[in-house]
């Protein structure tokens, strides 16, 4: 028993320049038909069936190896061609099915791949380095005065918790203006990410392939400098095939 | 342009599950092997991954800065 396992879908007659292989060294074959082609392995149902997936689908350690796979066909296909990722795991009975599948979602399909022609994505996460002081230790000469202090400080905080949001949002908005879609994702969890500085933008950015350099230069520029001065982190992680935009 | 990475340890395991297993085109049916179960099996993960309460289009998180 098998399942057809696919990673995303190309446009047909184009062979991409490269392909990696599929988990445990398996081949990717491209499946034609209906204007278009999916990167498909043939699979052994007993370790990569629809079971597998369900008995794994919270070890970390497991999906690690399928997400890897999946992400490395992408990747190789996306460094010159384009295609659009599937979400994992898209697993069919058969190269019927597969078939099938580019049949009933032909024109979605052929609307995502016109989408992200030509483009690759780009991540930036931004991560509030260090939180505003903590409330200082108020030395009041009476309790008006206690209350006035407390009052200033809350104001500080407020104005530095606005500066921030203002950087962060004008950053976001300066990556948006070099690329040709952005998607605003949640916060990733620290539990997850190891990281305890709290995030305040996890971003993807659609961008042309000519655009890259300007898009790495506005990160740089625009980005990393003025997070900086605002106590912000920005990390940048890409090129992407576009999981986001499609 | 900057080379892709494709070893597991120049990338971040949540960047790839948040984009792998949180993105990309869904395809539900029968063609497909019960893939609406496997997706539900997901959500439990998912939900780690990004946690619904932040979710949405602001997702620029006055509350954290």
């Amino acid at each position: 028993m098998t399942v057809h396992y696919v990673y995303g879908v190309l446009p047909v007659g184009q062979r991409p320049a490269e392909l990696a292989e599929g988990p445990d060294g398996v081949d990717v074959q491209l499946v034609e038909g209906h204007g278009l082609a999916a990167a498909v392995s043939e699979l052994p149902a007993d370790r990569y069936g629809e079971e597998q997936f369900r008995t794994h689908a919270e070890d970390p350690l497991w999906l690690e190896k399928l997400a890897t796979a999946h992400h490395r066909v992408l990747a190789s296909i996306a460094r010159h061609d384009d295609v659009v990722p599937l979400r994992m795991p898209t697993l069919c009975r058969s190269r019927q099915s597969v078939l099938e599948l580019l049949d009933d979602r032909a024109d979605v399909l052929k609307d995502a791949l016109t989408s992200v022609s030509g483009r690759v994505e780009w991540g930036v996460k931004l991560y509030a380095e260090s939180r505003p002081a903590e409330q200082q230790k108020v030395e009041a000469t009476s309790g008006r005065d206690y209350l006035g202090q407390r009052m200033a400080q809350g104001r500080a905080r407020d104005e530095e918790r606005a500066l921030r949001g203002d950087v962060v949002r004008a950053c976001h908005e300066a990556l948006c203006a070099v690329s040709v879609d952005a998607a605003v994702n949640a916060p990733q969890d620290p539990a997850l990410s190891g990281r305890r500085e709290p995030m305040v933008l996890n971003g993807a950015y659609l961008v042309t392939r000519e655009d890259e350099t300007d898009f790495l230069s506005v990160f740089d520029t625009q980005a990393v400098g003025p997070c900086r001065e605002a106590g912000i982190l920005a990390e940048i992680t890409g090129p992407w095939p576009p999981y986001n935009f499609s | 342009m900057s080379e892709y990475h494709v070893a597991s340890d120049d990338i971040a395991l949540v960047d790839l599950l948040d984009r792998v297993i949180g993105e990309g085109v869904v395809i539900g049916g029968d063609i497909v092997l019960s893939i609406a179960g496997v997706d539900l099996v997901y959500l439990g993960l998912r939900a780690v991954l990004a946690p619904a309460h932040v979710a949405g289009p602001s997702a620029l998180r006055d509350e954290a800065l």
